[in-house]
């Protein structure tokens, strides 16, 4: 990082944050801080939609999954355009004439106080603890590029989030979101053209993406219906649709966005500009990570990108078998150069396994020096790539890219779990009655709590794994027993209050079992999740009385 | 505390076109993916 990064960094933070609070008129009451007045266009809304998605996390983990394993991933987000219109045409219009402030407050209508409760406890739960790992993953790469403990380069990311958040509501949100797409789309773009330039100045385009394909990385569709198996068609294409039907239909975090739309109308095409734009998009990150790949094959890479043990490694009994190693990877990293030029298919596959079997031994003698088990690498590729490779200003721009992403994701939540605990608990269940501005100060209190509660999440889950799954196999714990809730509430007249409430701890016990048990893939855990809650929801229903009409209406 | 917003704007106009296409989209952009995976493996 060079003065003229740090600059582009600090601009860029104090303008988000500065135009964030400009653009938040009209939040001096509950109305205009949780819901904009209703009065945001569907280019923002869906754009925010997008945004509250494309965290840091998508930066950093997508890439790093593209770079590892290639455009597989891709078919996580095969049920995401049905999803988009399944809503469309269901819950859109619904949420948006019940008049609600949150997705739960319609429990109560249909079912009773204990189902909507529940329901908001668990979206609170999940949502603060994927907030912390949303959090964590720019803390991640910015602590191993500034050289900053983990817990001040949390700080440095909550602080301004926080406050803008915090004092601006949902409207700051939404145009700070709306700033951060171009922003993250802009830079990804940039380093798409410094690869370009880098790797065709070694092979031609068809030669590069014939050395991606020999590895394997642009095999993206995968029929094989194996439930072990994290990601293929099927488990993209019905335990995904099941995923983003509960993400985007009953997460708060989401539903509270196209709240914010004008009318129907554009709330539905909020929602469809994900349906258009989102796989694309997600293609485009992957395949930076897949062209990282390739561009390490003619430009030397580190044997492990991350960094953070070097001193401990070189410094511990096994220092002397990672030199060896890495004697050994610079070997084999020649040998693979030299067939990817010569276009030696047979020896550069072989190189390529070299390289990757040398990588592992790494890192088990890293994990073995320092007694961290957990340690990967995969979040590092891309950040390492940004800060050696590409050009003064556009490693500020990018570096600004992860900032600004992970603050814009993370206000939305943050809004969304302030908006649930004061609607859904405080002034459902401890003060029904008092002022506007009561219930504003509370909202804006409740906003900085979670905010902070995130920040310390963020301390402790920021080396697990590849950070991108993580918040996604957590928001699976409950997301599909989510779903299932509101399938009873929406599809059917027979539920009952008991059967809504019972399916939905069954649900989320059966989940837990499956994912401590059981192989299956956190995908199927949506739908197995909501078709346990219909299932026991009805049978439980079923040996009741049926609901008044007024009830079931 | 008042009710979110002063009324809801409920223009509801079908869009079963918009639908039909997002999904022929998502559809060709699976075949590419397949034919581009089988051209360069």
């Amino acid at each position: 990082m060079r003065p003229l990064d740090w600059l582009v960094v600090i601009v860029y933070l104090v303008w988000i944050v500065y135009d964030g609070l400009r653009r938040s008129k009209g939040t001096d009451k509950v109305d205009g801080y949780f819901l904009a007045n209703r009065s945001l266009p569907w280019w923002a809304v869906g754009l925010s939609v997008m945004a509250t998605q494309m965290s840091a996390i998508t930066i950093v983990g997508t890439t790093g999954q593209g770079y590892s394993t290639g455009l597989s991933f891709i078919q996580f987000y095969f049920g995401l355009p049905i999803a988009m219109v399944i809503l469309s045409l269901t819950v859109v219009p619904f949420f948006t004439r019940a008049r609600v402030y949150t997705a739960y407050e319609y429990l109560e209508r249909r079912f009773d106080v204990r189902v909507r409760s529940l329901a908001s406890l668990l979206f609170l739960l999940g949502r603060a603890f994927s907030l912390g790992v949303t959090l964590a993953a720019p803390a991640v790469v910015m602590s191993t590029i500034l050289g900053w403990t983990l817990p001040v380069t949390v700080l440095a990311i909550c602080v301004p989030m926080i406050f803008y958040t915090t004092l601006g509501g949902v409207q700051a949100v939404a145009w700070t979101d709306v700033k951060q797409m171009f922003v993250v789309v802009g830079g990804m773009l940039a380093a798409i053209a410094i690869l370009l330039y880098g790797i065709l100045h070694s092979v031609g385009f068809s030669q590069a993406l014939h050395l991606a394909g020999a590895t394997g990385r642009l095999h993206a569709v995968d029929f094989r219906f194996d439930p072990r198996e994290t990601y293929t068609f099927w488990s993209g294409m019905i335990g995904g649709l099941f995923l983003m039907l509960s993400y985007f239909g009953c997460d708060q975090s989401q539903v509270q966005r196209y709240l914010t739309a004008k009318s129907i109308d554009e709330a539905r095409q909020s929602l469809l500009m994900s349906a258009w734009v989102k796989i694309p998009l997600q293609l485009m990150i992957l395949s930076t990570g897949v062209l990282v790949f390739v561009f390490y094959l003619f430009h030397a890479p580190p044997m492990l990108f991350n960094h953070a043990y070097d001193q401990a490694v070189a410094a511990s009994p096994q220092a002397g078998a990672y030199q060896a190693l890495q004697r050994e990877f610079d070997e084999a990293i020649d040998v693979r150069r030299s067939a990817a030029v010569r276009g030696d298919r047979a020896e550069f596959t072989a190189a390529d396994g070299r390289v990757r079997a040398i990588r592992a031994e790494a890192a088990g003698v890293v994990k073995q020096a320092t007694g961290d088990a957990r340690y990967n690498d995969v979040n590092y590729v891309f950040p390492t790539f940004i800060t050696t490779r590409m050009p003064v200003g556009l490693v500020g721009l990018m570096i600004a890219a992860i900032f600004a992403a992970a603050m814009s994701a993370s206000g939305g939540e943050l809004n969304a779990l302030a908006t649930a605990t004061v609607i859904d608990f405080y002034r459902r269940h401890f003060v029904k009655q008092a002022s506007d501005a009561h219930y504003l100060t509370v909202s804006k209190l409740a906003t900085m709590g979670w905010g902070l509660l995130a920040c310390v999440v963020a301390m402790y889950s920021a080396n697990q794994g590849s950070l991108i799954e993580v918040v996604n196999r957590y928001g699976s714990f409950f997301y599909g027993s989510l779903l299932g809730v509101f399938i009873l509430a929406i599809l059917t007249k027979r539920a009952t209050a008991l059967g809504a409430f019972w399916g939905l701890l069954a649900g989320m016990a059966v989940v837990l079992v499956v994912a401590f048990t059981t192989p299956i893939a956190f995908l199927w855990h949506n739908l197995i999740g909501a078709v346990v809650v219909v299932v026991v929801g009805m049978a439980i229903s079923y040996l009741q009385p049926p609901p008044t009409p007024r009830a079931a209406a | 505390m008042t009710l979110p917003g002063d009324g809801p704007d409920e223009r509801d106009t079908k869009m079963t076109g918009t639908y039909v296409r997002v999904l022929v989209l998502e559809a060709a952009i699976i075949v590419v993916l397949i034919v581009f995976g089988k051209l360069f493996s």
